[in-house]
């Protein structure tokens, strides 16, 4: 189920799928993701707990945020000047990705408009699981300049899922960067992403 | 060439077509009727003008008043580029009911520039090859930047809340 894991075919020394346990998840234990323990299951580390390795894998996830950008307008120059030599966004790991299949989290960066609706669902629903995504700009958070305007969907969390809203129009490079402080507190705090787990 | 030169080149091409042609700072104005559009720009094509780039095609809507039955004019923005100059052509249809022929076979980027004038305000071109939305979503009402167009053709979240009716339903309060 977690593809991050790694195939064991073919590999001796690693746990079957029988022995890794599967533990209930306890009431208001945080985000379910893992339900499989798989460092538990490695002889002589049975006393390491879900928690542990809950803490773990969000340490992990947390310090390579691969964002799928969507570049929609103008807030997409701030985006790609947030990536460009003077902010460096890759000091925290955070890589651009051009296909949603490597993606965490998909930062909307500009106006939706009714038709690109049905493309930006297309492709959150392409990510791996789990995925954050982060509204960047005014018109991605309510519409914006455009709230009044025929064409503009007023907000992205009509369509899908918003975890971080990055106040600004554009925001300023600092001002993403902000968001995904925000987005890696709320990992690091146990916090499940706002996309429902399937 | 000149301003001057080209309106002069206008003149000797379309002396029977144009209704007027006025000399303006930077480009020829032309208005003609509508039913010889085609021919127009076919002239401006291929004589003395050479006009091979379309700039743009665009119209402007102009809604019935007390003195007036309103109208909707056509804009077609003609270049030439070895020449460099830029001849404008105009022409003035109904609002509702009447359609200009294409110029998509003279000029094929007019394809898109006669779709999007057809989404965004409702102008039909005869003879296109493919006269669908193209900005818009296909099951959009209405032409939005018509003058008469309201917000109840089509209810803004219309579509947002038709297809993911549990987002529109999170972002309520409480939800």
């Amino acid at each position: 189920m977690d593809n991050r894991v790694g195939p064991t075919e073919g590999c001796p020394d690693a746990p079957s799928d029988e022995r890794r346990v599967v533990t209930p998840e306890p009431a208001g234990a945080g985000y379910p993701y893992i339900r499989t323990s798989v460092i538990g299951s490695v002889p002589g580390l049975g006393g390491v707990t879900d928690a542990v390795e809950r803490w773990i894998f969000n340490q992990a996830r947390l310090r390579s945020l691969w964002p799928l950008t969507f570049g929609l307008a103008c807030c997409a120059i701030e985006m790609m000047a947030t990536w460009a030599s003077r902010f460096d966004m890759d000091r925290w790991g955070v890589m651009p990705r051009s296909t949603p299949r490597q993606a965490d989290v998909m930062i909307v960066a500009g106006t939706l408009t009714h038709k690109m609706a049905d493309r930006l669902r297309r492709l959150y629903d392409q990510m791996p699981d789990p995925k954050y995504v982060i509204s960047m700009g005014s018109c991605a958070n309510c519409g914006g300049p455009f709230l009044d305007g025929y064409h503009a969907v007023r907000g992205v969390d009509l369509v899908v899922p918003v975890d971080v809203y990055v106040p600004g129009c554009p925001p300023r490079p600092e001002a993403l960067i902000d968001g995904f402080m925000k987005l890696r507190e709320k990992i690091a705090k146990g916090e499940g992403p706002a996309s429902p787990v399937r | 060439m000149t301003v001057q030169e080209a309106a002069a080149a206008v003149q000797s091409e379309l002396s029977d077509l144009a209704e007027s042609i006025e000399t303006r700072e930077r480009d020829v104005l032309v208005r003609c009727a509508a039913k010889d559009i085609p021919q127009v720009m076919a002239r401006l094509r291929d004589g003395a003008t050479s006009c091979d780039y379309l700039t743009f095609v665009t119209a402007a809507d102009y809604p019935p008043s007390e003195d007036s039955t309103g109208r909707m004019d056509l804009w077609y923005h003609l270049r030439s580029l070895s020449l460099r100059i830029e001849v404008l052509v105009t022409a003035s249809i109904a609002r509702d009911g009447e359609s200009v022929r294409t110029v998509s076979d003279l000029y094929p980027t007019a394809v898109w520039h006669e779709r999007e004038c057809y989404d965004l305000l409702g102008v039909v071109f005869a003879g296109h090859p493919d006269l669908t939305r193209i900005l818009l979503p296909d099951d959009w009402r209405g032409h939005p930047l018509r003058k008469d167009y309201t917000e109840d053709m089509n209810d803004l979240t219309y579509t947002t809340e038709k297809r993911w009716p549990e987002m529109s339903e999170a972002r309520k309060p409480g939800g």
